[in-house]
């Protein structure tokens, strides 16, 4: 913590010299088609070397406030219209205004010219499923990348409890390992334990995309039901951005996010910062309507009422730091970065909130440095190649070694004398995991319409545990195991129609290697039992896939995409824990054919945009990995036949000017039973077949309103009013088809509403926001007896300087 | 070890071999089973869907008809451990309290849920014993190295005294394991071994702990050498029982249990007034490279049902509950003779309380090639019937006379 406000404070302090001899000026303007003279929207303006940029309205005006005095050139672009560059110049204090006619270009109506277009709108483009986040809209909200995510169409996310708990993420209905995450490319497994979705506040972030299915190559890892990647900063120019949020629950979250570059030298200094800290004391409602009683012992009974959360405090931190060299003939970008994390969980429920903990807790911090490298016409034209290289630290261990045991009215106060909370016996395990990761990537562009992509993946861990005590009668992890991991990904891209149809084939080729110790097997050799041996294994499996999207007109466009992909077996799914998990070194991969079919619509009347999107999933997933316990001494990991899940998505977004946004969006999923007889038994028939999977979501959905309101109270302000609400139908914890429908456990539905206004003033620099979730103080579980936060209160102030001159 | 066989308890749920009962009919206490009515239930506690959860059944018969999950039972969040009359007495296994409770196909009823924090609770070292209709006497072993228990009153849900066995003897890199226990009147037999933390394999000792009930004093440890492993998962059935003031005991180092291997499997027994194992008896079951003897379920007159595995079918642990290797025998200690039951070879469940004994028929729930039937065993004519066909079930842990 103390590193982390050191840092902070000289980042700060560095920056402040340049800031406050600003002079600053605004542009504004109007695009129009030289043709007929019609305003044109969703025109990109950006200015040249800098971070500023906006789109026109459907008025076809644009405006663009806080740039520095000085001359810059202004690149304008548009669909089916050729880029136009103008120089302008900004005097200080005094608004410039521009007008600027787009002729349109030789293609045809329909054509995809992606210069020009947010990086969103390019990839939305693209023949891929993908929800691509811009997250700029959000950064005044005091929100982490699973809030952002959790509105967004065809995702779901199952948290236990507050800040920084456990959570379950899913994409169109693959979740948890089949789910890969990246941050800038980059698997986020390499980023430690203390670096996860619900603690990164959203101002480090440009945007995010979540592909679902079919994944590109360039991210090479084995995602089997599709991916999301965080994209990070990614401007040249100059920027700080620093907020600090307070809120119920003593809820504290501090980021920073600065940036800065001597044009001159070429030299870059970078830093992304944050801290997180919540008593998460929130209160826990009996509710035995939905079967989430809070019991509580007293006077040697048990009653049922209320309880305060005791043992939640939840603490993180991360500080990354930067320094990069660009615009060299060797290099257009050479960057070495350090990445240092570390959290401080307290454990206050298992699996159900009927489990209280009173002092297990886990501690951990990480570090790791990191190479990269850049550089476009990399030996020969049009070649372009970027590299990777890292190498983690990642540290932590679990305390249990409480004195007493506890309920949710405290300490009970009846000794442990030899237990800890979660295990038999007092422990204190210290768990160390490395990790080193290479990546390279080349691109070629063969012509205009044509483009090669190759990458190649190497991730190597070791995962090793100390338990500090010595009680650990045994310790499966005494030896490190290794996992390596090369993934080859090659994708062919190809323009056709006059580039109203694009397609990406691609396939993907995984190598496995795993070392294991004192793995169980069984043994046939001198009758039959169990014996210890370690283990070696090596395998190569090929997925491959094609994602194509095709423009109708305009403004219509179906879009389809399939991928056959994998997911390697961990060394404990495939060697057990050489204690009571035993090897089955017959374990395949995951495996799934996953398809999205949709389309997307794009119209305007005057200031009203609409866009509509839809699509159908498929997946066709075999061999499941799952943990199968026999009730014996020892269960391993099996895999499971076949699941196909299917279903639909769907969003509507309406804008009006700059005044109004909404969107609804919502998911329907189908997955299940597809087994007639149990344990493929004929004389005994499965009831559940054709039963719904249990205990997951299959219906949800999302309402987001946004209102503008500029200039209110003083020039060069907005004022914000942000509205969002989530519904998630309620559904079994078991089989449906299973039990009498008056005893079967409910995951009760639940309609969480969220409001939030943020006023900005000075041109952006200065931003207050309040927010309140859970509006209506409803009992929200996303697991059955897991009870999630209720009503809360947050205050965010935010101090956001852009592209500022040095010199 | 402990850690993830607690893990595997969690995710476990309520168990493949969830708790079994002394059913109303294996009366330890030696008392002859009172005729049977005509208008006795009997009640299942079953494992259905995979995903498994827990569901309590109710059937007026045994003989005929059919008994389906299909939107019937009462899903149960409770770890039955045993019933006696129409009450289960179970834990819940999220919030450690003990629970008194009934059950029709419908919906649980709780009668009583009290807080239980004296022993630690788990379904691979905790066991239990009926003193007499009123009083059960609940086990566990703390780590595997701590002995504890805890006297019920059944009636009145109230714990009447609790505390720690401190029973010597445990040899340093060494925990206790295999447990069994039997009462003859007021003398409290816990038999055990004890198994290596690095290897995992058992001396070749059975040890036997006799002490006084209910004080829990005088504790006198002996052991005999030529068998180990009294048994295991005795929570989820039976594998001792006292008739005329002896008690009888079963070892059993199955595969699935241990890593134990070229051990006996055969019924011991301690005499009446005796702090050792009976040195001139010892009855071993089976042939113990092909097979593997399970369970001691009393049915009266010195017999029990035991269950019998083929071994040489047992690939790994997954192999009992998918390999159709399980025959039932009826044992008679004295005579030392066996008797096999003449049903389909059954899979799955081999530590499941599902025998029952009823006006002289014993009902064994067994998972055949023909389905899964609860079947009828003539003990005079020695005739099996097919009974009540039991439907969407993956596997029967509990089947007892209300």
């Amino acid at each position: 913590m103390s590193n982390f406000r050191a840092i902070s404070t000289c980042v700060l302090l560095s920056f402040s010299s340049t800031l406050f001899a600003q002079q600053y000026g605004v542009l504004q303007g109007q695009i129009k088609s030289s043709k007929d003279g019609s305003l044109l929207h969703s025109v990109s303006i950006k200015i040249k070397n800098t971070q500023l940029g906006t789109t026109s309205d459907p008025s076809g005006n644009f405006q663009l406030s806080h740039i520095p005095f000085g001359k810059y050139k202004v690149l304008i672009s548009a669909v089916g219209y050729t880029s136009r560059e103008v120089q302008i110049d900004i005097p200080a204090t005094v608004t410039t205004k521009i007008n600027i006619d787009l002729d349109p270009s030789a293609q045809r109506l329909g054509t995809a010219q992606v210069d020009g277009k947010s990086e969103s709108t390019k990839l939305k483009e693209t023949g891929f499923a993908v929800n691509a986040i811009e997250t700029r809209q959000f950064a005044n909200l005091n929100l982490d990348i699973n809030q952002v995510l959790s509105r967004s169409l065809g995702v779901n996310i199952r948290e236990s409890a507050g800040l920084g708990s456990d959570f379950k993420f899913s994409i169109n209905g693959l979740s948890e390992k089949q789910v890969r995450f990246f941050i800038d490319g980059i698997p986020m497994e390499n980023f430690g334990s203390g670096l996860t979705l619900n603690n990164i506040p959203v101002n480090l972030i440009e945007r995010i995309e979540v592909f679902k299915g079919a994944v590109p190559a360039y991210l090479g890892s084995d995602a089997l039901g599709g991916a999301v990647n965080i994209i990070t900063n990614q401007s040249a120019g100059n920027m700080l951005d620093a907020s600090l949020a307070y809120g119920s629950f003593n809820t504290m979250r501090a980021a920073v996010n600065g940036q800065f570059t001597d044009h001159k030298t070429g030299l870059s200094l970078q830093l992304g910062a944050f801290h997180n800290l919540s008593d998460n004391n929130y209160w826990m409602r009996n509710n035995p309507k939905n079967e989430a009683p809070i019991k509580v012992i007293e006077n040697e009974g048990i009653v049922e009422r209320d309880a305060k959360r005791f043992h939640d405090r939840y603490r993180s931190d991360m500080a990354q730091f930067e320094i990069s060299l660009s615009d060299k003939s060797w290099a257009d970008k050479i960057s070495l970065g350090l990445t240092y994390s570390d959290f401080n969980k307290e454990i206050q429920t298992g699996a159900s909130q009927n489990t209280v903990y009173g002092e297990l807790r886990k501690i951990g911090n990480y570090i790791m440095p990191s190479f990269k490298y850049k550089k476009d016409n990399f030996l020969i034209e049009k070649l372009n190649m970027n590299a990777y290289a890292s190498y983690g630290i990642d540290k932590y261990r679990v305390i249990d070694t409480a004195s007493q045991s506890y309920g949710w009215g405290g300490g009970t106060g009846i000794p442990l004398a030899i237990s800890g909370e979660l295990n038999d016996i007092k422990t204190i395990y210290h768990y160390k995991n490395k990790s080193a990761l290479i990546r390279t990537n080349f691109s070629y562009e063969l012509d205009e319409f044509n483009a090669l992509n190759l990458n190649y993946n190497f991730a190597h861990s070791s995962r090793s545990a100390e338990e500090e005590l010595g009680n650990a009668k045994s310790n499966p992890l005494g030896t490190p195991n290794t996992i390596s991991k090369n993934i080859l990904g090659l994708a062919y891209q190809n323009l056709a129609l006059d580039k109203r149809l694009s397609t990406s084939i691609f396939t993907k080729l995984y190598n496995l290697g795993t070392f294991a110790r004192d793995v169980v097997y069984f043994s046939g050799s001198d009758g039959n039992g169990y014996t210890n041996k370690d283990t070696r294994f090596n395998k190569n499996y090929i997925g491959y896939g094609l994602a194509s999207r095709f423009s109708l007109r305009q403004n219509l466009g179906i879009k389809a995409s399939y991928e056959r992909t994998y997911r390697l077996p961990e060394s404990e799914e495939m060697f057990g824990d050489g204690i009571n998990i035993i090897a089955n070194n017959k374990l395949k991969p995951e495996n799934s054919n996953n398809i999205n079919l949709g389309f997307y619509l794009n119209q305007h009347f005057g200031k009203h945009s609409l866009n509509f999107e839809s699509s159908y999933f498929l997946r066709y997933a075999r061999d499941f990995i799952y943990f199968k316990p026999t009730g014996g001494k020892f269960s391993s990991y099996q895999n499971l036949d076949k699941t196909t899940i299917n279903g639909i998505e769907a969003e509507l977004k309406y804008q009006y000017a700059n005044l109004l946004d909404f969107s609804i969006n919502g998911t329907y999923q189908n997955s299940t039973n597809k087994s007639k007889y149990i344990d493929g038994q004929t004389a005994n028939p499965d009831i559940t077949y054709n039963d719904r999977v249990p205990n997951q979501p299959w219906l949800y959905g999302n309402l987001n309103l946004s209102i503008y309101k500029n200039n209110w109270l003083a020039p060069d302000t907005k004022l914000q009013f942000i509205w969002s609400s989530n519904y998630t139908h309620w559904y079994y914890l078991d089989w449906e088809s299973v039990g009498s429908k008056e005893s079967k456990n409910q995951i009760p539905t639940q309609f969480i509403h969220n409001a939030a206004l943020s006023y900005s003033f000075a041109k952006d620099k200065y931003n207050i926001s309040v927010e309140c979730r859970n509006l209506t103080d409803e009992l929200a579980y996303d697991n059955f007896r897991l009870q999630k936060p209720g009503r809360s209160f947050h205050v965010k102030l935010r101090y956001f300087l852009n592209s500022f001159n040095h010199n | 070890m402990f850690s993830k066989l607690k893990s595997t308890a969690v995710l476990f749920s309520a168990g493949i071999i969830a708790t079994l009962a002394a059913c109303s009919k294996s009366n330890p206490g030696g008392e002859v089973e009172p005729p049977a009515q005509e208008s006795a239930k009997y009640g299942f506690v079953v494992q259905a869907g995979t995903p498994a959860a827990t569901y309590n059944l109710v059937a007026n018969s045994l003989t005929e008809g059919t008994l389906t999950t299909a939107s019937n039972g009462a899903k149960s969040n409770y770890a039955a451990i045993t019933s006696k009359g129409e009450f289960y007495y179970g834990i819940d296994t999220d919030s450690k309290t003990l629970v008194k409770y009934t059950s029709d196909n419908s919906k649980i009823t709780v009668v009583k849920e009290i807080p239980f924090p004296a022993i630690s609770w788990a379904y691979y070292s905790s066991f239990y014993k009926w003193k007499d209709d009123k009083t059960l006497v609940l086990f566990s072993s703390d780590a595997a190295i701590q002995f504890e228990y805890a006297i019920l009153d059944v009636e009145n849900m109230k714990i009447t005294s609790s505390g720690k066995l401190n029973i010597p003897g445990l040899m340093d890199g060494y925990y206790f394991w295999a447990y069994n226990a039997a009462f003859i009147g007021d003398k409290l037999y816990l038999a055990y071994t004890q198994e290596n933390n690095d290897t995992g394999i058992s001396v070749s000792k059975t040890y036997l702990a006799s002490m006084d009930y209910p004080s829990m004093s005088n504790i006198t440890v002996t052991q005999d050498d030529r068998f180990t492993f009294p048994s295991h998962y005795t929570l989820n059935v039976q594998s001792s029982f006292t008739e005329d003031q002896t008690a009888y005991f079963i070892t059993s180092p199955t595969i699935w249990s241990t890593k134990t291997t070229g051990e006996p499997f055969g019924i011991f027994r301690v005499q009446n007034n005796s702090k050792e194992i009976d040195p001139t008896y010892f009855y071993e079951l089976t042939d113990r490279t092909k097979e593997e003897a399970v369970g001691l379920t009393y049915v009266g007159n010195n017999r029990a049902v035991v269950r019998i595995l083929d071994k040489t079918k047992i690939k790994d642990s997954d192999s009992y509950g998918t390999e159709y290797i399980t025959s039932f025998y009826l044992v008679d200690v004295k005579a030392q003779t066996k008797t096999k039951i003449n049903i389909p070879l059954a899979k799955g469940t081999p530590f499941a309380e599902n025998v029952v004994a009823d006006g002289g028929n014993i009902y064994i729930a067994a998972n055949t090639a023909e389905g899964y039937y609860v079947y009828q065993y003539n003990t005079s004519s020695q005739a099996v019937s097919r009974g009540l066909k039991l439907e969407g079930i993956n596997a029967v842990n509990k089947m007892v006379k209300l």
